[in-house]
């Protein structure tokens, strides 16, 4: 289905059986994305991917799985793999496409590029009293029952945006922050939100680009209920995000800039049960 | 932090009167609790009746008032009383209903005290 639609699309596209037919076509052919499942005959996704790197680094990858991408966490962080599409019962091929057509350009910052055709609106906030006033107007758009979900993981995401990129605190302890901040112009913080009468979604833009892909990885493959000694601190705002929200996608241009992006459904029933993983980082 | 304390059977009750949004002060319940755990009272429900938002700063607390604690379910542990509906539904969202009893009424808490 998606070998269709992307040939429909113009791409020129090749299939394999399995993965060590993938690893020859993808050695003989030099092509600018590979899409593989995980679980394949004779190689399965990771160790392809891990083939793959070894022999054409250049080479841009996308795993797909029709199982629970949480369940795979600690194979996807030994991999450093970041971008995974979930086949699941609400699949938008479409979705796939638009999604492969953004890594091929490498066009992926900003909200247009995940709701394209819906009117975005941006500020910058600068101050606590900016991001109290931007938050609460974001809310007030959203129209799902599950509202506080939505305020907490926009919350957290302004928030790690503020204290880890924007102030670069991330070696102070969050536990004695005020939450008191004044930023300057280039600190700023750019929140964007687009919503139609189905969803909404927000990006959140600091100019620091310190969040890294095997962070987040780690993170993601420490539950939030876990409580284990040396724990990582950090993180959790992003497993409550992740665990919230329908989509979420981080943008990373190391040491410039780091985009947190998610789309919210307001009906639950039009969620994906297996939610896809996308972490860019350039 | 306004934080009020009674007892309901065995259980110690601690209410948050206000809004659970700074970390530091939620750090004066993890330091009630310790001071309770080294008492060697280790059945603590903790109730925040006017909070209608809570974020993970205040769930990672949360999580180490359960370590200090550290008691299994025969001993006592940590409740959750009469929680808001909507921070209920983040709580069990966030699967911490297997670590942290919830309870909607003191008289549920009583019952599960015995």
């Amino acid at each position: 289905m998606l070998s269709a639609l992307l040939t429909r699309k113009g791409y020129e596209v090749c299939t394999a059986v399995d993965g060590l037919e993938a690893l020859d076509l993808v050695t003989s052919l030099h092509p600018d994305l590979l899409i593989s499942d995980i679980k394949m005959p004779r190689m399965d996704g990771f160790e392809l991917f891990r083939r793959v790197e070894e022999s054409c680094p250049d080479v841009k990858r996308i795993l797909m799985t029709g199982y629970d991408i949480d369940g795979y966490i600690d194979m996807i962080r030994m991999h450093n793999v970041g971008n995974i599409l979930a086949k699941s019962d609400t699949l938008d091929v479409r979705e796939w496409a638009q999604y492969v057509d953004t890594i091929l350009s490498e066009q992926v910052w900003g909200l247009e590029k995940v709701l394209p055709g819906v009117p975005v609106r941006s500020c910058t906030i600068l101050t606590n009293s900016d991001a109290e006033e931007s938050c609460s107007e974001v809310v007030r758009e959203y129209r799902g029952e599950d509202r506080l979900h939505f305020e907490m993981a926009l919350n957290e995401l302004v928030s790690n945006a503020i204290f880890h990129g924007a102030l670069q605190l991330t070696e102070a302890s969050r536990d004695t922050w005020s939450g008191d901040f004044s930023l300057t112009a280039d600190q700023g913080v750019r929140l964007s939100w687009a919503g139609d009468s189905d969803k909404i979604g927000v990006s959140v833009e600091d100019p620091s680009g310190k969040l890294r892909k095997t962070d987040v990885l780690r993170w993601l493959d420490h539950p939030i209920e876990e409580e284990t000694p040396g724990r990582d601190e950090h993180g959790r705002g992003f497993m409550l995000v992740r665990r919230f929200i329908d989509r979420f996608i981080i943008n990373i241009d190391r040491d410039k800039r780091t985009e947190c992006i998610i789309v919210q459904r307001f009906d639950r029933s039009a969620r994906t049960r297996h939610k896809p993983l996308l972490i860019h980082e350039v | 932090m306004k934080l009020n304390i009674h007892s309901i059977g065995e259980y110690q009750v601690i209410t948050i009167e206000e809004e659970l949004s700074v970390i530091s002060d939620l750090e004066e319940l993890h330091d009630l609790v310790r001071g309770y755990v080294e008492r060697d009272r280790r059945k603590i429900a903790v109730s925040f009746p006017n909070a209608s938002y809570i974020y993970s700063g205040a769930i990672a607390v949360l999580l180490k008032c359960i370590k200090a604690i550290g008691a299994d379910e025969a001993e006592g542990g940590l409740c959750i009383l009469e929680p808001n509906p909507d921070i209920k539904g983040v709580l069990t969202t966030l699967h911490l209903d297997a670590l942290i009893r919830i309870c909607d009424t003191e008289a549920e808490l009583l019952d599960q005290g015995e």
